[in-house]
């Protein structure tokens, strides 16, 4: 996986509709449904989540990535015919997140572990400009920064039965969070959330463990 | 307190010294509802809280609140598995009614403009609500009955909402074993209102947070009942703590065993006991004429209570025989609870002014 360099202004790498975009390749990540049944892991966190069957139901997001060396942009596309939105008390919300290591060795499948922490990009539907920074030392312990520090930027749309989200941060974003540099290699995870199936927390499709991706110099 | 860090262990969370617990005498209910009243106006009066009663009363045979909470799942198999549980929504909870207010009292409309609710959820005059089914009860004539449930958190020594949260936003305090939802860890999940099979969870949808009743511990730390228990015109409520010999409570609940959990197959061993309506209306015959007996018959009241429900009944029976010859009896005594200080034993400081009562 490789994100490309650009000429584009934030502005327009924040435009989900935007042509540039379509000139990116795009990259088919393989999302499946996360090992809740019977996962010793998650009982301890909730024998109740651990009962849980039939989500994950969003096979698949198209990933398109690329930087114009003050922000990096990945935008997300997939298949969901509703914008499902909080109506009533029993309804979920649409939501993506990409997830990084803050420490090496960190495992994206157990969402960190004490003392090798996760960050992630946590963006949701009914807060469609905004972009939740949460990090995790495992299972259960996902705890959200304060919203009033966020580097981070979204900007999403819904349109014939497909979400295209864009999730954008400074390159350069201080201390304690993932390092993005220009010529490195960074590493990533994703998860979706499909809130017409009452997918949220555990209950929601993976990508697995982290996946390398080169940003281009 | 047993507030342990994200990730920590559900025993942790359970943790408890002490517990609080209610008793509700079923046979002193009269549906006035102002227990209801009492909670909403002090907790659930705010954006988003509409639609929640932490406290209510319906009537037994009916639908519930929320609607038909009974039969929605959560809590414990019978081999202490979790049971998967369904979602409350907002017509189940009550509906949060509007009613046109301005239109009748305002601009001399009024004789021509009657009182209507419309349904938050359909926009329309609702087919359902808190309470829809007041008093249809059950059984056939010559002999309906039906009487009121009283019904909040059960503050449950084996909580399932919280070893449903995969934050440990909700925990036993350490000193009095209440059941609090943190609200700042709290996600909106909703994994505890599918798991508690009381429903007796809320979800807010302008926080985006769940809630529960607190069992008033800000009252309940100043020595002060609960205000659902304290408003109870019908001294029906008894409070306290359950080892606590001196009250009115643990001598019911743990000496002379009459106060009983609401279903406690759901496995959850709820803290707020239920004396069981003993004494309903006496049969009558299809001639008309009396017959033996009452009309709510014990298989009722066993669904409810469980088995043990039928030795209750007779132990109160025989109780208020005991006392309509004239002799003692010191359940009866307590039932009846005339003060404050007889059915609140170390909590019956005043609410307004703290001093005694």
């Amino acid at each position: 996986m490789r994100f490309a360099r650009t000429a584009l202004a934030t502005g327009e790498l924040l435009a989900p509709d935007g042509a540039a975009w379509q000139a990116l390749a795009a990259e088919q990540i393989v999302m499946v449904p996360t090992p809740l049944r019977a996962n010793r892991a998650i009982a301890r966190v909730s024998p109740f989540l651990a009962q849980s069957t039939d989500h994950g139901r969003i096979g698949a997001l198209e990933l398109r990535g690329a930087h114009n060396g003050v922000v990096l942009a990945l935008r997300l596309e997939w298949q969901c015919e509703r914008h499902d939105r909080i109506a009533d008390l029993d309804r979920f919300v649409d939501g993506v997140a990409v997830m990084f290591p803050l420490a090496a060795g960190a495992s994206a499948v157990s969402m960190g572990a004490p003392g090798a922490p996760v960050e992630a990009w946590y963006w949701r539907a009914d807060h469609a400009d905004r972009v939740f920074e949460v990090i995790a030392e495992g299972y259960g312990t996902s705890a959200r920064r304060a919203a009033d520090a966020s580097p981070l930027r979204a900007a999403a749309a819904h349109r014939a039965g497909r979400w295209c989200v864009v999730l954008a941060r400074a390159l350069e974003a201080g201390e304690r969070r993932a390092r993005l540099q220009p010529g490195s290699v960074a590493r990533l995870a994703f998860a979706v959330w499909d809130g017409g199936n009452r997918e949220r927390a555990g209950r929601k499709a993976f990508s697995g463990e982290f996946m390398p991706a080169e940003l281009a110099p | 307190m047993a507030y342990a860090p994200p990730g920590a262990s559900k025993d942790e969370l359970r943790r408890h010294r002490r517990q609080l617990a209610n008793i509700i005498d079923l046979n002193k209910c009269m549906g006035c509802q102002t227990c209801t009243v009492a909670c909403k106006s002090l907790w659930t009066n705010r954006p988003g809280a509409e639609h929640m009663r932490w406290m209510n009363v319906t009537t037994f045979p009916g639908a519930g609140y929320p609607r038909d909470y009974e039969r929605m799942g959560g809590g414990y198999a019978a081999d202490g598995t979790p049971a998967p549980g369904a979602l409350t929504d907002l017509s189940a909870c009550g509906d949060a009614l509007r009613f046109n207010h301005a239109e009748v009292f305002f601009g001399a409309q009024g004789a021509q403009r009657h009182l209507a609710p419309t349904s938050a959820v359909t926009g329309e005059a609702p087919d359902w609500s808190y309470n829809w089914d007041e008093d249809e009860g059950g059984g056939q004539w010559p002999n309906p009955y039906f009487f009121y449930l009283p019904r909040k958190c059960y503050h449950c020594d084996n909580p399932p909402c919280l070893e449903a949260c995969t934050h440990n936003a909700i925990y036993k305090r350490e000193q009095d074993g209440i059941v609090v939802l943190d609200q700042s860890r709290c996600r909106g999940d909703r994994l505890c209102v599918e798991a508690c099979p009381y429903k007796a969870i809320y979800y807010n949808p302008v926080q985006e947070t769940s809630e529960k009743c607190i069992f008033c511990y800000p009252r309940v730390e100043q020595g002060i009942a609960p205000a659902c228990d304290r408003q109870c015109p019908g001294r029906t409520r008894l409070f306290g703590y359950l080892d606590d010999e001196r009250s009115a409570l643990h001598k019911l609940v743990v000496v002379h065993a009459v106060a009983l959990p609401l279903h406690p197959e759901f496995g959850t061993r709820p803290n707020v006991f239920y004396v069981p309506p003993f004494d309903t209306a006496r049969a009558l015959t299809a001639e008309g004429a009396l017959g033996d007996g009452g009309r709510l018959a014990l298989e009722v009241l066993a669904r409810l209570f469980g088995p043990q429900v039928g030795e209750v009944v007779e132990k109160l029976r025989a109780e208020r025989a005991k006392r309509q010859r004239g002799e003692p009896s010191e359940i009866m005594d307590l039932l009846i609870g005339r003060r404050f200080a007889d059915r609140f034993v170390g909590f019956d400081r005043a609410p307004h002014t703290g001093g005694e009562t």
